[in-house]
Formats: structure tokens, C-alpha cells, sequence
């Protein structure tokens, strides 16, 4: 391959302006010797111009306000888990507290705020225990269905 | 160059800060970040699919993703390349489906103008025209690095971030593209 060819290759990379200094400096130079490479040159460099200038199509009103649509109700869908995560953690506090508190107030009623479990009879033991599994049992149906609520408003969301 | 620098500044400072109150829920900067980038998308869709209603549907599909997946957006990272490379993945996914060929032709519309500009007008509009028509038949791979090198004005190294892949295949893509582009005109 000689040196004009070489050249030749390279213009459009030149009209797009991604030759380095050296590379632009050489060939630059050469297009003013070869009247052919210059010509050729130019014309890509016009057409570079134009292909900058084509019409830009623009997207159709419709367009914009069903994608602002969607995505309200996709910002809409993410208040919701906010909301839903925030409610979830109150209700485990919740139940521990309530689960806690109550615990403590059976013992004051029996006269008894700081016994242990060792201290129970065995029908308070077995009152606890049905107390504490429903109170916790609860929690966790609460945790799977708000779990499930998510996963459904997620799904939908994408379908959209 | 000072002004060019501050208004890039300037300009990504807003979009930061767009994102940061979407990310907080804030309805107003989605549509703040829909008008910065609605035109600029849309077009490249349309340069790579060539049908504007399939480039609608990946406009919306685009929009969506930027939404479910924001959470994991680095906001370390230029938010431009990260919204094109999700309508660029939209739009493969979308030609490997389809058949490449189903060209449109391109309005080329009326001539308006009267008076002595007018045959000089409706050359231009035709030679317009013709480029618009030839640039869609050149493949989607060159037709992107046209509309990136030279509509969306991007840097090499900025194409070759958004493509993934090396500045001297986007050196090359762009060189053939050209070329390519050039062969077509002349045979005009």
C-alpha cells in the first residue's frame, strides 16, 4: 500500500475529527499536495456537515404524556412500598412492645413483676406460650402477606 | 472553552441534583429530566430502529426501565451514557427480534419558499432528503455511530464508554460508516 492510499483510507476518520495532531498534521499535508485526497476530503467534510444537520424527528406529544403516565404511577407504586416497609416496621415494633408489655402486666396483676419463667405455674406457662405464638404468628402472617403485597404491585407495575 | 466548561458543569450538577429528588420521589424532576433528554433519545431510537412507532414504544420501555432500575444507577457515573446504554440494549434486543429490512420512506415534504432562494431550497431539501434515505439503509451499527459522532456530538471516548467497547472499533465504526456514506452519495 503506498503512502497516497494510506492517506486515503484515513479521511474519514479525518472528517470526523478523530486523527491526533500528528496524524491530521501529516495528512493535512499531503491533501495539499494530492488534489484528489483534498477534494475528497472536503467532501467528506461537507458531508459530515450535513449529516449534522439532518432533521431531528421529534417525538409526538402523545408520547411524552403516556410516559409521564406511566411513570407516575411507577413513583406512585414506590410511595407505597415506602410506606408499606415503614408500616411493617411499626408493626414489629408493635407486637414486640405490646408482647413485652404484656407479659409485664400479667406479672403485675399476679403480684409478681420481677419472676421468671421458672416462677410460673404450669397453666401460666402453658397461657404464655399460646400467648406469645399467636402474638408471633401474627407478626409473621403480617410480614408474608405485606411481602406478597409487594411482589403483586411490583409485577403489576412492570406489566404496565 | 471557560463558558463551554461551566455550563457542562452547571449541566451536570442539575441532573445530579434531578436524580437525587427522583430517587427521593419527587414527580416534578422526572419531568424536568424528560424534557432534557426527550428529543436527543427519541432521535437516536429512530436513527437505530428506523420505524418512529417501534422507536416510540422503546422511548416508553426506556423511560420505565430508568425507573425500576434507578436504585442501582451509580451516581458517581454520567447520567447520559447509562440512559443510552439502557434504550441501546432496549433497541439490540428489539432488531434481534425483528427483520432488518422494513425501510420507511422519508417525508420529504413541500416547498414552501417562493422567490429566487427557491430552487436552491428544494435542492437542499432534496439532497436532505436523498442523505436522510441513504443514511437508512447503512446498517444499524454505522447509522449509531453517525447519529453519536455527529448529531449527539459525543467524543470517541464518550461513544466508546456508552458501546462498551474499545475508542479505535468507534474510530473504525465511524471511518467505515463515512465512507460508506460517501460511496452512497456519489452513486447517487
Amino acid at each position: 500500500m503506498n503512502e497516497h492510499e494510506n492517506f486515503w483510507d484515513l479521511l474519514p476518520l479525518a472528517a470526523a475529527g478523530g486523527l491526533d495532531q500528528r496524524e491530521e498534521r501529516q495528512l493535512r499535508a499531503h491533501a495539499d499536495s494530492c488534489r484528489r485526497c483534498g477534494d475528497e476530503l472536503a467532501a467528506l467534510q461537507e458531508l459530515a456537515s450535513e449529516v449534522r444537520k439532518l432533521p431531528t424527528p421529534l417525538p409526538p406529544a402523545g408520547l411524552i404524556e403516556r410516559v409521564r403516565r406511566q411513570v407516575q404511577l411507577e413513583l406512585a407504586g414506590r410511595a407505597d412500598e415506602r410506606l408499606n416497609q415503614v408500616l411493617l416496621v411499626f408493626l414489629l415494633l408493635f407486637s414486640w412492645t405490646v408482647t413485652l408489655a404484656g407479659y409485664m402486666v400479667v406479672r403485675l396483676i399476679t403480684g409478681e413483676p420481677l419472676a421468671l419463667w421458672s416462677s410460673l405455674s404450669a397453666t401460666g406457662l402453658r397461657w404464655s406460650v399460646i400467648y406469645f405464638g399467636v402474638a408471633w404468628f401474627g407478626g409473621a402472617a403480617a410480614v408474608v402477606l405485606l411481602g406478597l403485597n409487594y411482589r403483586r404491585s411490583s409485577r403489576l407495575r412492570r406489566m404496565v | 472553552m471557560q463558558d463551554t466548561w461551566s455550563f457542562e458543569l452547571e449541566h451536570a450538577l442539575g441532573v445530579e441534583n434531578e436524580i437525587g429528588r427522583l430517587r427521593r420521589g419527587d414527580r416534578d424532576s422526572f419531568d424536568a429530566l424528560l424534557a432534557r433528554y426527550q428529543n436527543r433519545l427519541y432521535r437516536y431510537l429512530v436513527r437505530l430502529v428506523r420505524d418512529p412507532s417501534q422507536a416510540e414504544d422503546l422511548f416508553q420501555q426506556t423511560w420505565l426501565r430508568v425507573m425500576t432500575h434507578l436504585d442501582r444507577y451509580d451516581e458517581r457515573r454520567p447520567f447520559e451514557p447509562w440512559l443510552f446504554a439502557i434504550a441501546r440494549n432496549l433497541a439490540i434486543d428489539h432488531l434481534r427480534r425483528t427483520t432488518p429490512d422494513n425501510l420507511d420512506e422519508s417525508s420529504a415534504g413541500t416547498l414552501a419558499a417562493k422567490g429566487p432562494d427557491a430552487f436552491e431550497t428544494l435542492l437542499k431539501r432534496e439532497r436532505r432528503s436523498a442523505l436522510a434515505e441513504r443514511v437508512e439503509t447503512l446498517a444499524a451499527i454505522y447509522r449509531e455511530a453517525l447519529t453519536l459522532r455527529f448529531e449527539e456530538d459525543m467524543t470517541f471516548e464518550e461513544m466508546a464508554s456508552l458501546l462498551d467497547c474499545p475508542v479505535s472499533t468507534v474510530k473504525s465504526r465511524v471511518q467505515r460508516a463515512l465512507g460508506a456514506l460517501r460511496n452512497k452519495m456519489s452513486r447517487r
